[in-house]
């Protein structure tokens, strides 16, 4: 029974896929060029990258940085997957019922598969990190999934507390004390977590066991915290403030806006994406004494990551509503481009918000909060547009891993691609920064709308 | 509205017949899903002030139609024109008003934005709100204007897209499935509003397989079978013509002979 549940969400997925790719044949290519570039390009980066990375380990203090970059962040994502994984609203109104007991579903349809898609997108950041340090690099690589699993029971813990369940406290404990544990045994200190493994206080096969020990107990806290959740129901809410611009781009922009802070998952991720930085910056402020540019830049980075998802999403809601707007006098185009908008703008205030509050504790000069602004603008622009080839959708978990692939996909290669244009332009890095992050955001929004048509 | 038409190669100009243009007209739709004709050859005319009902059973094409009309599908072969304008256009859409079938999605809006927004969308006139507002009122949901829609139920739902449809009093309007989840108070004050639509100068196209309520609604009606029109005329033509007392009557002479009744009855009696 768990078996064909697991394959049909890939069945499902692919035949989903299929007409997609033989109607559009230059989708098809793409596609088949990204699975076989991506792997390719992964290993010569890091082949490119290896005499630096050498370097860079040789400094502990660097290697503790890169250890608290990785972690953190790595958590968050995982608690992000597990949060927003639709679970057996994957079944449809036709199977929800049927009697299925609450592990053997979470593990079926949200932890097996996100398990197997994770290692899909983790595919070639071990190839990267294998091609730049070797073995340390396969350490660093697993040290990331095994944050994330992490991250998802922690999620778990969270959502069972959001409703008031006892048992919740119990996997958040546990979460956190896993956590804790790996942090300590990897000597990195306990805010690293298991990303504490990349520090190498311990042999490379020593770390990869404790690694291995760390996602088993993850993966179980996950699973239990899965097996304890119950059924919600969405309670009638009235809202305020119904009025919409007198114009259509406006119009539809504003109301998918609305769509995203309304929709039950996706206004636990735009909290998150806000609360989230502000206390890990409160923590390392308050525990390492760090301040200013360095964290500032980190947290509102942790803001950006989450609020990434959202222009993906806000095309997939846009999706729902075919049914509306496809039947408008409106272009397609307009329409489409208003959604992309109305996903950006979101992304941009939560960032923005996100910035406000993490202030108090790592207040930057003017010119890293305009950096930052073209940072946001840059990735948001390019979520917008990977978003528009893989849409968020809330109800199909493959679909929302691959939309998370295709955003990190767009955006390392943006990154790499416009980094090479940096030394050329003849401007200082923030003006770069800011002219050109501002300028993949209208293309990504105008890509989007052209795509999404 | 009342659109003057020249006709092509007609007599000349000081001459010209001049006549209100149909809000729909379909000659020889074909509409073919992979090796399947959804649509085959299908001719159809929604006149001004009349109510139209597309009848037949599952699969037979209705909505596929309806989609045609819309432009949400590319007819392989035939036309649709709606009031003189070429089906499927922004200018065609914005002569239309329709009401899905399953009208989920958009779920996190409330009532009073979904109705804006259509206002904004199809351009709207000024007496949308108040048309909207008297139609809410008809159908039981003025208090709900600031309710989010995915806290309707599935009727209710239904007849928000219903009343945003009518409000918008266009020139056509496409009802699909028209009693779907309506529960028979709201089928009757539906009935009342499509009749009021027509009365008012619309082209109603109503597809369904409620036949009691075509019969009830509509002044002409077309059965579709496997995508093509197998009875097609007036109500009462129909069953004078094929000596039937009900629409049912028609139904049961004109597609009900394909033999599914009797196999059915043979599979339920292996059960």
């Amino acid at each position: 029974m768990r078996w064909t549940l697991f394959s049909s969400a890939w069945r499902c997925a692919w035949r989903r896929l299929r007409p997609a790719l033989e109607q559009n044949p230059l989708l098809a290519l793409a596609a088949g060029a990204s699975c076989a570039g991506i792997p390719v390009a992964a290993v010569v980066a890091g082949l490119r990258l290896d005499a630096r990375y050498a370097e860079f380990a040789r400094d502990d203090g660097m290697l503790r940085s890169l250890a608290l970059g990785i972690g953190p962040t790595a958590l968050v994502g995982g608690a992000a997957i597990a949060l927003l994984a639709p679970g057996l609203a994957q079944l449809g109104r036709a199977l929800e019922a049927a009697p299925i007991s609450r592990g053997a579903a979470a593990w079926s349809l949200t932890i097996a598969p996100a398990c197997a898609g994770g290692a899909l997108l983790l595919a070639p950041l071990y190839l990267f990190a294998a091609a730049m340090a070797g073995i340390d690099g396969v350490v660093l690589a697993t040290a990331t999934a095994t944050a994330a699993v992490t991250g998802a029971a922690l999620g778990e813990g969270l959502r069972l507390c959001g409703r008031f369940r006892p048992i919740g406290l119990t996997v958040l404990g546990s979460a956190a004390g896993l956590w804790t544990i790996g942090g300590a045994a990897f000597g990195a200190g306990w805010y690293a977590g298991p990303a504490g493994a990349t520090v190498g206080v311990h042999s490379p096969p020593l770390s990869l066991m404790l690694l291995g020990a760390l996602v088993l107990g993850g993966v179980t806290l996950w699973l239990a915290g899965s097996a304890a959740q119950t059924a919600t129901y969405e309670r009638r809410r009235d809202v305020r403030g119904m009025n919409l611009p007198g114009l259509a781009l406006p119009a539809v922009a504003v109301a998918t806006a609305r769509r995203l802070v309304r929709h039950r998952q996706l206004r636990v991720q735009a909290g998150a994406a806000v609360l989230v930085p502000v206390a890990v910056a409160a923590a390392l402020g308050a525990t390492l004494d760090v301040g200013g540019g360095p964290l500032l830049a980190f947290a509102v980075g942790l803001s950006i990551t989450a609020a990434a998802l959202l222009p993906a999403a806000a095309v997939g809601l846009g999706g729902d509503g075919s049914w509306f707007f496809d039947t408008s006098p409106r272009s397609a185009l307009v329409v489409a481009g208003a959604v992309a908008l109305g996903g950006v703008g979101t992304s941009l205030a939560v960032v923005a918000a996100a910035a406000l509050f993490v202030a108090p504790f790592a207040r930057g000069e003017p010119s890293a909060y305009l950096e930052l602004e073209g940072v946001a603008a840059f990735v948001l622009g390019c979520a917008a547009f990977a978003g528009s080839a893989v849409p968020w959708r809330a109800d199909r978990l493959l679909q929302q891993l691959a939309s998370y692939g295709s955003v990190i996909a767009v955006v390392v290669c943006g990154w790499v691609a416009v980094g090479r244009l940096e030394g050329g332009a003849g401007l200082d890095g923030t003006a770069f920064t800011l002219i050109v992050g501002n300028l993949v955001l209208a293309l990504g929004v105008a890509a989007a709308g052209a795509i999404t048509r | 509205m009342t659109v003057v038409r020249r006709e092509v190669g007609g007599p000349p100009a000081a001459a010209v017949r001049v006549r209100p243009v149909a809000p729909l007209v379909v000659r020889g739709l074909r509409v073919v899903y992979g090796p399947v004709a959804a649509v085959d050859g299908l001719d159809l005319t929604v006149e001004a002030g009349s109510v139209v009902g597309l009848v037949g059973p599952n699969g037979c094409g209705k909505t596929t139609t309806l989609r045609a009309v819309l432009g949400l599908v590319e007819p392989d072969a035939g036309t649709i024109d709606v009031q003189g304008v070429r089906g499927g256009t922004l200018r065609a859409r914005s002569l239309v008003a329709s009401v899905p079938d399953e009208p989920t999605g958009l779920d996190e809006l409330s009532v009073g934005e979904l109705l804006q927004l259509t206002a904004v969308l199809w351009r709207a006139e000024r007496d949308f709100a108040r048309r909207a507002k008297l139609l809410l009122g008809a159908f039981g949901l003025r208090e709900r204007t600031r309710s989010q829609l995915v806290s309707l139920s599935h009727g209710q739902r239904r007849l928000v897209s219903v009343v945003a449809a009518v409000a918008l009093d266009r020139p056509l309007l496409l009802i699909d499935e028209a009693t779907a989840a309506l529960d028979p108070e709201a089928v009757i004050a539906f009935r009342e509003v499509v009749r009021v639509a027509a009365e008012r100068g619309a082209g109603v196209l109503v597809a369904t397989q409620d036949l009691h309520f075509a019969e009830l609604v509509c002044d002409r009606v077309t059965l579709l079978s496997a995508g093509g029109a197998v009875a097609e005329g007036a109500i009462a033509e129909l069953r004078r013509r094929y000596s039937a007392a009900t629409l049912e009557g028609v139904f049961v002479a004109t597609l009900g002979g394909s033999g599914r009744l009797r196999e059915l009855r043979d599979a339920l009696d292996a059960l």
